[in-house]
This record gives structure tokens, sequence and C-alpha cells, in this order.
């Protein structure tokens, strides 16, 4: 890979890498780090990687440092960030529809946070998911179908209880 | 594949995530028009779906290589970056001309420190020197005396000037019991006065007076006590001498050297910022 091709990997993904880790993490300086770590590996490996799969190569780099950084986010909270809550229904009014969604993903955990947000906002297929989450594609399927029903519920309830 | 009231939840997610085949989407549609409370909830799952957002990375040019880029360069724009035209050419290194420039400037930071160092120790041995010369001079005719301590004071100018308001003040406090002695023409009290004063070229000065006793050189004395006084204030006072800097011998205005070296840095930042770019 050239330096040409690789700079155009930056224009191409680095906003969707960012997206994607900033969306799960919600810390926007890590989220830079994790990106710049990504881009860096890249770089290293430009010969070895196949051109076709740059994007791939760059999430799945993104996702497994985001998940160490998870982890020792973990280390030294006593609380889980990522702890399933409910949501409080009656602040929740009925047109900011799309921000309970986003805050129901948020709090699914991060291998069903990852997931959704590859689907849907990459737009990835069952299989490139599995390749980048080191899952099988059934693996994947049977998580996403189960926090999709999840949010399904949740804003069911809602619904209920605004109603 | 056929769709049935027990299978058809899992349909509808493989058809929100297009995980279908155009048949198998076309199957599902079928399923969907003969029964519309699945209709309805394929509808819930749909909204469950998220819709994509713009997230702007903003720090791209971080991240940004360029280590072969000169190798796809306008061929014009190539060639003038070439030093000579000459098959050994080489591409110019812009950290190269970092390095020249920084090398330069920290030559003539030191050329204008060392002579700054320099021109302070010339100013310690004039006023050892102008603290000999009185001594010599109460050895002239009285007609000379005045002359003579004139001099002294434009040779004291330049350390007089050099220190600071504390001792000047001190300079000034102390100038009434001299001149009082002076005028009762009471010898014995001058050394005790001048044994108190700070500034080397004053003591210096006073040192000289017992020796000359007349009313004349007491009279030059008080006039270049008065002048030396003159001048400190002149030079403490003049704001314009804040925008000078002294290069050696010479006044350099600082306000243009300012700007010289504000262009210089602006310069510097833009070729640095065309590398990036």
């Amino acid at each position: 890979m050239t330096d040409i091709a690789y700079n155009n990997a930056v224009d191409q993904y680095a906003d969707g890498v960012y997206r994607f880790i900033v969306k799960n993490i919600h810390q926007e300086e890590d989220a830079r780090d994790i990106v710049q770590t990504a881009f860096e590996k890249l770089w290293v490996n430009r010969d070895t990687v196949d051109p076709l799969k740059i994007k791939s190569y760059l999430f799945t780099i993104a996702y497994h440092q985001m998940i160490d950084h998870i982890r020792k986010v973990k280390k030294y909270t006593t609380t889980d960030i990522y702890e399933t809550t409910t949501i409080d229904p009656v602040y929740q009014p009925q047109h900011e529809l799309r921000q309970t969604i986003l805050k129901a993903i948020h709090e699914l955990n991060p291998t069903q946070k990852s997931l959704i947000l590859l689907k849907d906002y990459e737009g990835y297929n069952y299989q490139e998911i599995g390749e980048i989450m080191n899952l099988s594609e059934s693996q994947v399927k049977v998580y996403i179908h189960r926090a999709r029903l999840q949010l399904k519920e949740k804003l069911s309830h809602l619904q209920k209880a605004s109603a | 594949m056929e769709l049935n009231q027990n299978n058809y939840e899992n349909y509808l997610l493989l058809y929100i995530d297009n995980e279908l085949t155009a048949s198998e989407r076309a199957a599902v549609e079928l399923f969907l028009a003969s029964n519309p409370k699945q209709a309805d909830e394929l509808k819930v799952l749909q909204g469950v779906k998220i819709n994509p957002e713009h997230i702007e990375y903003t720090d791209k040019t971080s991240l940004y290589r360029f280590e072969e880029m000169n190798a796809t360069l306008d061929p014009a724009f190539k060639k003038s970056l070439y030093k000579n035209s000459s098959n050994n050419a080489k591409l110019i290194d812009i950290k190269k001309i970092y390095w020249a420039t920084g090398s330069i400037a920290a030559i003539a930071l030191g050329i204008f420190f060392g002579i700054k160092t320099l021109s302070i120790q010339t100013d310690i041995l004039q006023e050892q020197i102008v603290a000999s010369i009185p001594q010599s001079t109460t050895k002239l005719p009285e007609s000379n005396t005045n002359q003579t301590i004139n001099t002294i004071s434009i040779e004291t100018k330049s350390s007089i000037v050099k220190s600071n308001i504390q001792s000047t003040s001190e300079l000034s406090n102390k100038n009434l019991p001299i001149n009082t002695s002076i005028a009762r023409n009471d010898p014995a009290l001058i050394p005790v006065d001048a044994v108190n004063v700070e500034n080397k070229e004053k003591e210096s000065i006073i040192a000289s007076t017992p020796s000359s006793n007349t009313p004349l050189a007491n009279n030059s004395i008080i006039e270049v006590e008065q002048k030396n006084e003159k001048e400190v204030f002149e030079e403490i006072n003049t704001e314009d001498n804040d925008r000078i800097i002294h290069i050696s011998n010479f006044e350099v205005d600082g306000d243009k050297f300012r700007g010289i070296t504000r262009r210089l840095g602006a310069i510097l930042k833009r070729n640095k910022s065309e590398k990036n770019k």
C-alpha cells in the first residue's frame, strides 16, 4: 500500500471508525486515541494488509483496542458503565424517539452495542461483523436478533408508559 | 422457505438486516401482505434500527503520512525541489533547512551574549580605571581640576546608568550630607559618608575630595554629582530605551527586530503546513 492509498483510507474510514468507537465508549479523547492506534497499525502493516479489506482491518483493530480500553476502565471504576438500567419513561417525550433508541442502545452490553453499530451504521453483513469481532456468523445473527428484540421490548414499554 | 406464525419473527429480523436473498424477501413481503399484525410488528422492528449520523474525525491531518508522496508529485514541481539538475541531484531536505536556520540563530545568540558579556567586563574595567583617576587629578593645577572632574563624570556616566533605581535613590539621599559637609569645609566628615555610599563611582569620586580641599574643587564635585543625578533620571524615564536592543555597539530598533523574527516564524510555519499538506 502506498502512502497515497493509506491517506485515501484516512479520508474514507477515519470518520466511520471514530463514530463506531465514540458511540460505543462515549469518550471522545479515548476514541481519538483508538483511531490513532488503528491507523498507526495500518501504516506499519501496510504491505501485508489486503487493499480490499482495509476498512474491516481498521474496524477490527479499533474494536479490539476498544475492548482493551473497556477492560482497563472497568478495573478502575466501581460501577459498570454498561450496566443495564431502566429508562424512566416519565422524562422521555415521544418526539425524542431517536434519543430514546440511542440511549437504549447505550444500555446494551458492549458486544451487542458493537454488533448493532456495525450493522446499522456501517452496513456490514453478519459474516463481515463476525470477522471483525472474532465471532461466528451464527453467533452474530443470534446476538443481533437478541439485541433487536431487547430494544423492541424497551421501546414498547416506553410507548405504553407514555400513552 | 415457508413462513408461519412460529418462524416469522426470525425472518422479519433478517429482513430488516438485509440478510435475505431477493426470493426470500419476496416471500416475506407476500406473507406480510396477508398478515397485517405481523406487518405492524415489522414496522416496530424497523423503528428500532438507527439511522447513521455523520460524526467527523476532525484531526485527520495527524493521521496522514507522506513517505512516498514526493514520488507522485507533479514533475515540474518536483524539478523545482531539486538542488541540481545533474544526475546526482538530491531533494532539498526541509529538515536540513530547519537545522541550518536553528544553528545560525544559535550562533547569532551566542555572539550577541558573548559581546554583551565582554562589554559588561569592559565597563567594570572602566570603573576600576575611573577609581584610580581622582588620585592623579589631585596633582593637577587648580585651573585644570574642573575640566578633569568633568571628564570623570563622562566616564562614569555609563556605569551609573546601569545602577538600579534603589541605588540611585540612595545616592541622591546621600548627596545632602556630603554637600553640607563640603559646604562647612569639614573634611573629617566626608570619608565617613563616602564609606556608606554603595555606588563605586560615587565612592571613588568622594575618596578624591579630601586631598583637594580647595573651594573650587568642592564646587566642581557638587556639579559632578548634580550632573550624574540628572543623567540617571533621564535614562530611567526615557521609554524609547525599552525598544532599543543593544548588540555590541549597535543600537537596533526592538520593534523592527521583533517584526523580522515574527515574519521568519510565519515563513517557517507556512513551510511546515505545506509539508503536512
